[in-house]
């Protein structure tokens, strides 16, 4: 972990790290998981957008291509993205060496007003990502991953939310992250 | 030195940051006047600013207003790994809130003679700037003084400008401050080319009377850089002098990049107010393909034009927009569309009985109340009509949030919003895809025939053209005279093919199905077989 001791107090002072917790705390938002190894990579691309690449937060097809790629290089990228008064997502897009996740709720449109469930629901599901992330590598770890596959977890409100372990089926859920941390957990 | 400009917006204060950026940086020409309205010397000498420490960010932030509730307890063991993993929320939240960092350099800067000189004529063009922006344009106008400030300010900005060449010339060893000196004589330069032609642009807008009891000259000024024309706006009637605040609401909306506002006015009629961004810094993929400037994307503008195209095919399925100030901002006031959109909040459990939430279509009726065959046909009419002005305005975006539904009985309304993606300089063609940022459903399958008759009787630069004159640029207007042609051909097919509807309900296709089976068959291009196919066949509606 060399790079998360580097990671230091002053590190974090002003960069986009920084920006990216403030923004979301200030919203009541608790903001998605970023690997360490990914932080200092992180840029605010704009306004409510943080990623270590330039890739469409909203482009279900362009992450499912990449996260089904074996050779794609890990990234992050979050923020809420939208236009108009009720195009509006809270997205988050992660790729690492088991497990990609796409996530695209509708958050911010003027439908959502107030709505706490919503929230919440995006509080807990960045909460169980940190869980996704950790179970998986240790999955890969035991085997139970194949090198070269990765654990796909789609929330999408607008296209419809499935998980995938490797080249198994999709699993269709709109719970497809319970699920998947179900899948990855070993029997206790 | 302060800030001379109140009320402006995140954005705006960014580009502060952008002085020293290159010169011939598009957007910072686009922005001529915000980075020279906003500018501030460095809290140190140019060259030397960069090792200043601000107070850090997060002690400048106020207090969360909505606490984030702390995460479920974790084993130990799976939280000490997240921790080792990953930078998350609660770890950033015990780094960060800490008091800024002292100023290791204390603020004891020793000021040349020649940064002072700069530091004068700022702050004199920054008193300047100030009074002249805050004049009224009827008080401008009647003082006949409009040429008077344009002079007084030029003369201001060649000071400034000397002064910046004064300071780089005592300090021509000196990279640094060499640079940062030459940033500031450009953008001043810049600000000083565009400042005459701004000026103009507010007293020659063929509509200033419109605006001129409302607005300060820097108001006026913001509108320009917006691309507002004044026609568009209805200060008379929507100003918040007349805002009716007991039945409006701000913050209508969670998000906080989406600060909208329900604003009621003396009419009564409630109405959506969003602000004008200046630029769009988002990366998603639709706005790029459409080639829409995202450093100028003038979406209000595509929602004005989008309307001017439903009038022109007869509909009003599309709402009535125009711009407005409220808070001292411009931004779109479009008439609030009546009912909701097919997209509701679905709250499930989870496996372990947790509850969930997400966002998911929902059909609009209750199982004991399915429309009436009067009803469904209203419904069909006025989706089809969305779907052909989409068609013209090459809108890219009507998922199923981007239109409301209000069934009252037989009578149905369809009201299309959030029209920003739509008069992409690149949409010449009519065929658009998921692949390309799309969510419309494609080419319409059927053709109201009041709609085709409206179509067929309309010609482009008589009746369409003067409805985008003005909103959106040559490219813009030259790629929709191409659509409407393929559009216009696609309609003239379908009618060759004898799918034209002229009673939704009795009307039957070629091979006999209705008109809710024949889109049904069809793969794609309505928002029927979309959004309510489904619910139609599992009501036994077909």
């Amino acid at each position: 972990m060399a790079e998360a001791a580097a990671w230091d107090d002053a590190a974090l002072e002003d960069s986009a790290l920084e920006e990216a917790f403030l923004t979301y705390r200030d919203a009541g938002l608790r903001m998605p998981p970023v690997p360490r190894e990914l932080a200092r990579a992180l840029d605010e691309l704009g306004d409510w957008h943080f990623a270590t690449t330039a890739a469409d937060l909203l482009d279900r097809e362009d992450f499912l291509a990449a996260a089904r790629t074996a050779e794609t290089r890990p990234e992050v990228g979050f923020g809420q993205v939208g236009h108009g008064v009720a195009s509006w997502y809270l997205c988050y897009r992660l790729i690492l060496d088991p497990v990609a996740v796409f996530v695209r709720r509708r958050f911010g449109g003027i439908s959502e007003d107030g709505d706490e469930g919503v929230r919440q629901t995006a509080n807990d599901a960045a909460a169980q990502i940190e869980e996704l992330i950790v179970l998986s590598e240790a999955a890969r770890e035991r085997g139970e991953l194949p090198p070269g596959q990765r654990l796909i977890v789609v929330l999408d409100d607008r296209d419809g939310s499935f998980w995938q372990a490797g080249d198994g089926p999709a699993q269709a859920s709109e719970d497809a992250l319970s699920e998947a941390l179900a899948d990855l957990r070993p029997p206790s | 030195m302060s800030q001379t400009v109140p009320a402006q917006s995140d954005a705006a204060s960014q580009s502060v940051g952008r002085v020293g950026a290159d010169a011939d940086d598009l957007q910072a020409k686009r922005d001529w006047c915000r980075i020279v309205l906003k500018v501030q010397l460095p809290a140190a000498p140019p060259g030397r600013g960069a090792s200043a420490q601000p107070p850090a960010r997060a002690a400048l932030r106020q207090p969360p207003a909505l606490p984030v509730a702390p995460p479920p307890p974790r084993p130990t063991q799976l939280q000490h790994v997240i921790n080792e993993r990953l930078m998350t929320f609660a770890d950033l939240q015990n780094q960060i809130g800490h008091a800024p960092h002292k100023n290791k350099l204390g603020g004891a800067w020793k000021m040349s003679s020649k940064y002072k000189a700069v530091e004068r004529e700022m702050g004199e063009l920054d008193q300047d700037v100030t009074t002249a922006a805050s004049a009224t344009l009827s008080a401008i106008a009647s003082a006949g003084s409009q040429q008077q400030i344009q002079d007084d300010l030029s003369d201001k900005i060649d000071k400034l400008i000397d002064a910046a060449k004064a300071y780089r010339k005592k300090h021509a060893n000196d990279a640094g401050k060499r640079g940062a000196a030459d940033a500031l004589a450009a953008d001043a330069t810049r600000y000083q080319q565009g400042l005459r032609d701004q000026i103009d642009a507010v007293f020659q807008d063929p509509a200033f009377a419109n605006v001129k009891d409302h607005l300060t000259l820097e108001q006026a000024m913001s509108a320009k850089r917006l691309g507002i024309n004044f026609a568009d706006c209805r200060l008379n009637d929507f100003n918040d002098t007349k805002l009716d605040a007991s039945k409006s609401q701000a913050g209508f909306g969670a998000g906080k990049m989406n600060t909208v506002a329900k604003l009621v006015h003396a009419d009564g009629v409630p109405r959506i107010f969003k602000p004008e961004p200046l630029t769009d810094g988002g990366t998603a993929k639709a706005p790029k393909v459409m080639g829409i400037d995202l450093n100028a994307p003038h979406y209000g503008n595509r929602n004005i034009a989008s309307r001017a195209v439903a009038d022109a095919l007869g509909t009003d399925v599309l709402p009535k927009t125009q711009y407005a100030m409220h808070n001292g901002q411009f931004g779109m006031l479009m008439d609030m569309a009546p009912g909701e959109s097919l997209v509701k909040k679905v709250t499930a459990l989870s496996p372990k009985g947790q509850p969930y939430t997400y966002k998911s279509k929902v059909k609009p009726w209750k199982d004991d109340s399915p429309p009436s065959p009067k009803a469904r046909a209203s419904l069909h009419s006025q989706l089809n009509q969305l779907e052909w002005c989409d068609l013209i305005t090459g809108q890219m975006d009507r998922q199923p949030e981007n239109y409301m539904l209000d069934f009252q009985g037989d009578q149905v309304k369809v009201t299309g919003i959030d029209n920003d993606l739509a008069f992409g300089k690149n949409s010449k063609g009519i065929d658009y895809t998921a692949n390309d940022g799309s969510t419309s459903p494609g080419r319409p399958q059927l053709i109201d025939k009041a709609t085709l008759d409206r179509l067929k009787g309309l010609d482009f630069d008589r009746d369409v053209k003067p409805g985008l004159t003005g909103l959106l640029t040559q490219e813009e207007i030259d790629a929709s005279r191409q659509r409407f042609a393929l559009v216009l051909r696609h309609a003239q097919d379908l009618e060759s093919k004898g799918l034209v509807v002229d009673d939704w309900q009795t009307w039957r296709a070629p091979d006999g199905k209705n008109a809710s089976q024949y889109l049904a068959d069809q793969k794609g291009g309505s928002l029927f077989e979309r959004d309510f196919k489904k619910y139609f066949e599992d009501d036994n509606l077909m």
